[in-house]
C-alpha cells in the first residue's frame, strides 16, 4: 500500500461528510471512497474512522442504518442529515479559508 | 441547533445510558464487517484466506482499544463511571457500618437541625402575615427613655393624639385584652371563662381583614361601644361552641351576662396580637378630660404607601418632643416605639430560634468536619488499595471522583435521615412553641418544599467540605512521585490533630451554651418561692356582678362605687372552699400566683413617697402558703373596714421604705382613692416573685380583701370582684378540683371557676424554656459524641502507627504508665488546644445569649468548668479502647513485623 499523507486534524470529519453526500455508504466504503477519490493519496485508518463516524452519529450530523451488503452480510450504512448537510457547508467554507490562506503563505515566502 | 438535529443527539443520549449494550454490540458488528471486508480485499489480491485474516487482524488494531474509543463518543463515560463509583462506594461503605452508620447519623442531625431551623425561621420570619400589604402594618408602643426595652402599651390619649395629628398611616386600629365569661348554654354547656379583645372598627380594616361569615364592625358600632350589643367570634370558638352552625348570624350569646348579637365569624388564619382571642367586642373611644392614663392599648397602623417604617418613626419622634412640652401630664417621659406587626408578633421567637440555629450551624460545621476526619484517616487506611488501582492504570482524577462519590452515598443517605430528623424536629417545636399570654401562635411547621430544598442544598455543601477535600489531598498524596514513600506523611497527621482539635472546639461551645440554658432552667425551676408550693392547687374565680357603677373621676381616672356583693360571695367561696374534706388550708390573692403579667404599681406615703405593687389577698394568705419568713403576724380574718387598717409588706418593701428601722409598727397609705385609710404594718414575709421568672426585687404591699373602700378608681377596680383561690390539699393536688367545682357551684351556679393547675406543675410556664434547653441539650450531646469519635480515631490510628515505637519501649523495659502518658501526651495536647479555643470563643458568644439566662452570668465558671470535664470524660472514654491495644502490644511480634 503507498504511503498516504497523514490527515489534518479535524479535516476528517470534513472528507466524511463529504463522502456521503452523494449516496448512503458503511465505514468500509467511505474509506474505500476516500482512498479512490484521492487518488491513493489520502487513506483513514480505521483506529480514527471508526470513533469519527460515532462522534458525528452523536452530534446529529449523520445517521445510521443496517443494510444488507453484497459481502452477503448487513453492514452499517451512514447518511449524511438536513443539519449534517448544513454543518458541511460551513466545514467546506473554513476549509476554504484555510486553504487560500496557507496557499497565499507559500506563494509570498 | 435545529430541533430534529437536538431530537436526535438526546435520543442517542438516552439509547447510551439507558441501553449501552445494544450498541456496544451493534460496534462489534461494525468492526467485524470490517475486518470481513479486508480479508475479502485480501483474498482477491491473491492472498491465502489465513494471511489474508492475520493481515486484516493487523491492519484494524487492538479491536477492544478500538472498541472504547468508539464508547467515548458518546459522551456518557462519566454516567457509567458514576454508577460504578456509586456500586463501589455502596460496597465500601457496606464493609465499616460502623463509620458508615455513624458518619451518617450526624450528618442526618446535622443537616435536620438545620433544615427544622430553616422552617421554622421562614415560619417567623419570612412567610406573609395573613394580611394583604403586611409590610405596611405597624405596631405602635410606648416606652420610658431610661427603659426602651420594656415596651408599654398606649393610653387613650395617646391614641387620639396621634391620630389628629400623624400623617404617615392612613389608618390607626387600637385594641385592649377583654377577657369574659361565655354563660351557660340551654344544651347544658357550662359556662367558661374566655380571652378577647375589644378593638376600634378600624382595627379590621386597617389589618385588611375580612370575616369569613357576616361582617366586622361598622363605624357606628364603634361610637356606641358595647352598648351595640354585638359580637364577633373566632372560628375556633365557633366551631368548639356552636358546632359550625351556619346560621350563627343573628343568634345572640351570653357573654358577661349580657346578650350579643353575632355578626360575624372570623376566619380561621386571623390572629392579631394574641393566639387566643376567641372574641371581638367593638371599642369606643372618645376624648373626655381627665381620661383615663392607663398604657393598656395596642395600636396597629398602615402606612400610606411610599412612606417607610424610619419616616413614621422620625415623624412619631417630633410628636413626641411636641406632645411632652404641650401635655407633659398625659405624655411627659413616654416615647413612642414602632415596630413592624411581624416583630410585634413572633419578636417573642426571635431569640431563641436565633440561638437554636447557630447551634445547628455549629453542629453541622462539626459533623462535616468529623467526616472529613474520618474520611482523611480511611484514605491513609485505603492507601495500598489505592496504590494498586493507580498502578492498574487508574487516572488521580477518577480515583478523586470514586471518593467523591462515596461521599455522595453518605451525604445523600444523611440527607434522607435529615429530613425525617427535620420532621420530628418540626413537630417538636410545634409542641413546644406554646407563645406567651397575649402572643401570637406560631402558623403550622411543616416540611415544605423548600425546608427540603434547603436539605439537599445543605447535602451537597458538605459533600464538597467532606469529601472532595481529602480526595484531593489522598489523588496529591498517591500521585507523588515516590508512590512508594509512606502515606502517613508528619503534614497528614497534623492535619488530622487540627480537625480533632476543631471538633472538641466546637462541642465544647455547645456544651457551654447548652450548659447555661439548662442551669438557667434549674435555677428558674427551683428557685425560693418564699412559699411551701407543694400540693397547692389554683384557679380563678371572677364573682358575678362585679361590674362596678361609675361614679365619677378621680386625679383623672374612672371612680366607681364597688358593688357589695361580689366581695360577699368571694367570702363565702373562702369559707366554704375551706370545709371540703381533705383540704388544708385556703388562699386567695386578686392576681394569679407567680403568673401574674400586670402587677398594680401604686404610690405609697409613709416617710417619702415611693411606688409599690400592691395585692389583694384573703386573710391567712402567708400561713396558708406557707411563707418562708413571716415576722410579725398574718393578715386576720378579724381585720374588717370597722377595724384598725392593717398591712403586710414583703421584706424589699421594708427594705426599701423603712431602711434603717423595723417596718413592723409603721403606718402607710396607698394613695389610691380618699376613703383608703392608713394601714399599719403588722408583718414582714419573704419575697415571692409576681412572675417565675421575675428577676430583682418588687416592693409589695399586700392588703385583705375584707378591708377595702367601698370606693375604687380604674383601672385597678375589677381587683375587688376577682379572685384566684390557691388550695392545699393532702393528696395528689389536682384530685380536689371536682370537690372545687361542686363547692363553688353550690354558692355561685352560673359562673365558671377557670382552669385548676397545680402550681408545682411548671409545664405551662416553663415550657419553652424547658424544650429550649432540652433542644440546645441535645445538640451538644450529638455534639460531645462527635467529638469523641474524633479522639478515638486519632487515637487508635496513633497507637497503629506507633506500634513499632512502642514495641521498642517496651522491649526496653517501659512499663503500662510509660505507654499510656506516652498517648495521653498527644490526647492532652488536642484537648488543651480545643477546649482553650472553644471556650475562649464560647465566652465571647455567649453574650449574645445573656437575654435568655435567668440568674447566671454568660461567664458562669462552673458551666465551664462542667464542660470542660465532661469533654475530658468523653475523650478519655474515647482513648480507653486504643490504650488497652496499646497495652496488649507484645514487643516480640511488634518489632517482627515490617
Amino acid at each position: 500500500m503507498p504511503k498516504s499523507a497523514d490527515l489534518l486534524q479535524g479535516t476528517l470529519d470534513l472528507l466524511i461528510l463529504k463522502t456521503l453526500v452523494r449516496e448512503p455508504l458503511h465505514g468500509w466504503g467511505i474509506s474505500k471512497r476516500i482512498q479512490e477519490l484521492s487518488d491513493d493519496a489520502l487513506s483513514v485508518q480505521q483506529g480514527s474512522l471508526y470513533p469519527a463516524l460515532h462522534r458525528l452519529e452523536h452530534q446529529g450530523w449523520i445517521s445510521a442504518e443496517w443494510k444488507d451488503t453484497d459481502l452477503g452480510r448487513p453492514a452499517k450504512f451512514y447518511r449524511l442529515t438536513r443539519d449534517g448537510k448544513q454543518q458541511l457547508e460551513r466545514e467546506l467554507e473554513t476549509w476554504k479559508r484555510l486553504s487560500s490562506g496557507v496557499g497565499l503563505l507559500l506563494r509570498r515566502t | 441547533m435545529t430541533l430534529g438535529r437536538l431530537a436526535r443527539i438526546l435520543r442517542h443520549r438516552a439509547v447510551s445510558i439507558w441501553r449501552p449494550v445494544d450498541l456496544d454490540r451493534e460496534v462489534s458488528r461494525e468492526l467485524a464487517f470490517h475486518v470481513e471486508a479486508l480479508v475479502q480485499q485480501g483474498i482477491a489480491a491473491g492472498l491465502s484466506p489465513a494471511d489474508a485474516r492475520r493481515a486484516a487482524r493487523r491492519a484494524l488494531g487492538n479491536a477492544a482499544v478500538l472498541e472504547e474509543e468508539c464508547r467515548d463518543q458518546r459522551h456518557v463515560r462519566w454516567w457509567h463511571d458514576f454508577q460504578q463509583d456509586l456500586a463501589y462506594g455502596w460496597r465500601v461503605l457496606r464493609r465499616q457500618p460502623a463509620f458508615s452508620a455513624a458518619a451518617i447519623a450526624s450528618l442526618a442531625l446535622g443537616i435536620g437541625a438545620n433544615a427544622a431551623m430553616v422552617g421554622i425561621i421562614d415560619a417567623v420570619l419570612v412567610r406573609r402575615l395573613p394580611f394583604p400589604d403586611a409590610d405596611r402594618l405597624v405596631t405602635i408602643r410606648t416606652a420610658r427613655p431610661d427603659h426602651p426595652d420594656q415596651l408599654s402599651g398606649v393610653s387613650l390619649a395617646d391614641y387620639l393624639d396621634w391620630s389628629e395629628r400623624q400623617r404617615s398611616f392612613q389608618s390607626l386600629g387600637l385594641s385592649m385584652p377583654w377577657p369574659a365569661d361565655l354563660g351557660q348554654d340551654a344544651g347544658g354547656t357550662p359556662a367558661e371563662r374566655l380571652l378577647g379583645q375589644t378593638v376600634t372598627p378600624a382595627t379590621f380594616d386597617t389589618l385588611g381583614a375580612q370575616a369569613a361569615l357576616g361582617r366586622t364592625f361598622t363605624p357606628e358600632e364603634g361610637q356606641l361601644g358595647d352598648a351595640s350589643r354585638v359580637v364577633i367570634i373566632s372560628d375556633g370558638l365557633w366551631r368548639r361552641r356552636f358546632g359550625g352552625d351556619a346560621d350563627i348570624l343573628g343568634k345572640s350569646i351570653l357573654l358577661d351576662q349580657q346578650n350579643r348579637l353575632v355578626i360575624g365569624v372570623m376566619p380561621a388564619t386571623f390572629q392579631y396580637r394574641d393566639a387566643h382571642a376567641d372574641f371581638w367586642l367593638p371599642l369606643i373611644v372618645n376624648r373626655r378630660p381627665g381620661q383615663n392614663p392607663s398604657r393598656l392599648f395596642g395600636i396597629v397602623g398602615r402606612l400610606k404607601p411610599g412612606v417607610t417604617i424610619d419616616d413614621a418613626r422620625a415623624e412619631f419622634r417630633a410628636l413626641d418632643a411636641a406632645l411632652a412640652i404641650e401635655a407633659p401630664e398625659r405624655h411627659g417621659g413616654w416615647t413612642s416605639q414602632l415596630v413592624p406587626l411581624r416583630d410585634a408578633m413572633y419578636g417573642w421567637t426571635l431569640k431563641p430560634v436565633f440561638t437554636l440555629q447557630v447551634a445547628a450551624a455549629l453542629l453541622l460545621v462539626l459533623a462535616c468536619v468529623n467526616i472529613a476526619g474520618l474520611l482523611l484517616i480511611r484514605g491513609v487506611a485505603r492507601a495500598p488499595e489505592i496504590r494498586l488501582r493507580l498502578a492498574l492504570g487508574a487516572g488521580a482524577g477518577r480515583i478523586a471522583r470514586q471518593l467523591v462519590a462515596e461521599g455522595t452515598l453518605l451525604s445523600a443517605a444523611g440527607g434522607a435521615a435529615g429530613v425525617f430528623v427535620a420532621w420530628l424536629g418540626l413537630q417538636a417545636t410545634a409542641a413546644a412553641m406554646t407563645p406567651p399570654l397575649g402572643q401570637a401562635r406560631v402558623p403550622d411547621l411543616v416540611v415544605d418544599f423548600r425546608v427540603f430544598g434547603a436539605t439537599l442544598l445543605l447535602t451537597f455543601v458538605s459533600v464538597l467540605a467532606f469529601a472532595l477535600a481529602p480526595a484531593l489531598r489522598t489523588a496529591r498524596f498517591a500521585t507523588r512521585a515516590d508512590r512508594d514513600a509512606p502515606l502517613s506523611m508528619p503534614q497528614h497527621a497534623r492535619t488530622t490533630a487540627w480537625l480533632v482539635t476543631s471538633e472538641v472546639a466546637l462541642a465544647a461551645i455547645l456544651l457551654v451554651g447548652a450548659g447555661l440554658l439548662a442551669k438557667s432552667f434549674v435555677l428558674v425551676a427551683t428557685r425560693d418561692l418564699g412559699f411551701d408550693p407543694s400540693g397547692l392547687v389554683t384557679f380563678d374565680f371572677r364573682a358575678s356582678g362585679w361590674l362596678p357603677r361609675q361614679i365619677g373621676e378621680y386625679q383623672g381616672f374612672q371612680y366607681f362605687e364597688i358593688n357589695p356583693g361580689p366581695g360577699r360571695t368571694l367570702e363565702r367561696i373562702f369559707d366554704r372552699l375551706q370545709q371540703i374534706h381533705g383540704v388544708e388550708a385556703v388562699a386567695g390573692s386578686a392576681h394569679p400566683l407567680l403568673d401574674s403579667a400586670t402587677t398594680a404599681i401604686v404610690p405609697a406615703l409613709s416617710t417619702d413617697r415611693v411606688d409599690v405593687a400592691f395585692e389583694i389577698v384573703t386573710p391567712g394568705f402567708f400561713t396558708a402558703l406557707r411563707s418562708t419568713r413571716l415576722r410579725g403576724r398574718d393578715l386576720a380574718a378579724g381585720d374588717r373596714a370597722t377595724t384598725p387598717w392593717v398591712a403586710v409588706v414583703n421584706e424589699s418593701a421594708a427594705r426599701l421604705i423603712w431602711p434603717h428601722e423595723d417596718a413592723i409598727g409603721q403606718r402607710l397609705l396607698l394613695d389610691i382613692v380618699p376613703e383608703e385609710q392608713p394601714r399599719e404594718v403588722v408583718g414582714v414575709v419573704a419575697d415571692i416573685p409576681v412572675e417565675r421568672t421575675q428577676q430583682g426585687a418588687q416592693p409589695m404591699v399586700y392588703t385583705s380583701f375584707l378591708q377595702q373602700p367601698s370606693r375604687f378608681r380604674s383601672p385597678w377596680a375589677g381587683m375587688l370582684g376577682q379572685m384566684n383561690f390557691v388550695v392545699r390539699h393532702a393528696g395528689v393536688p389536682l384530685d380536689v378540683v371536682p370537690a372545687v367545682r361542686r363547692a363553688v357551684a353550690e354558692i355561685e351556679p352560673t359562673r365558671p371557676i377557670g382552669t385548676p393547675t397545680a402550681v408545682n406543675d411548671l409545664t405551662p410556664l416553663l415550657r419553652d424554656r424547658q424544650s429550649y434547653a432540652l433542644a440546645m441539650g441535645v445538640f451538644a450531646g450529638v455534639a460531645v459524641l462527635l467529638a469523641a469519635m474524633g479522639v478515638y480515631g486519632v487515637m487508635a490510628r496513633a497507637v497503629t502507627e506507633r506500634t513499632r515505637e512502642i514495641g521498642i519501649r517496651r522491649a526496653l523495659g517501659a512499663g503500662s504508665t510509660d505507654v499510656v502518658a506516652l498517648l495521653g501526651r498527644q490526647m492532652s495536647w488536642l484537648l488543651t488546644a480545643g477546649l482553650g479555643a472553644g471556650l475562649a470563643i464560647a465566652l465571647v458568644l455567649t453574650r449574645l445569649i445573656a437575654s435568655q439566662l435567668w440568674g447566671v452570668s454568660p461567664g458562669d465558671p462552673w458551666t465551664y468548668a462542667g464542660a470542660v470535664i465532661v469533654l475530658m470524660a468523653a475523650a478519655i472514654a474515647a482513648g480507653i479502647t486504643p490504650a488497652h491495644r496499646a497495652l496488649t502490644v507484645d514487643p516480640n511480634t511488634a518489632l517482627r513485623t515490617e
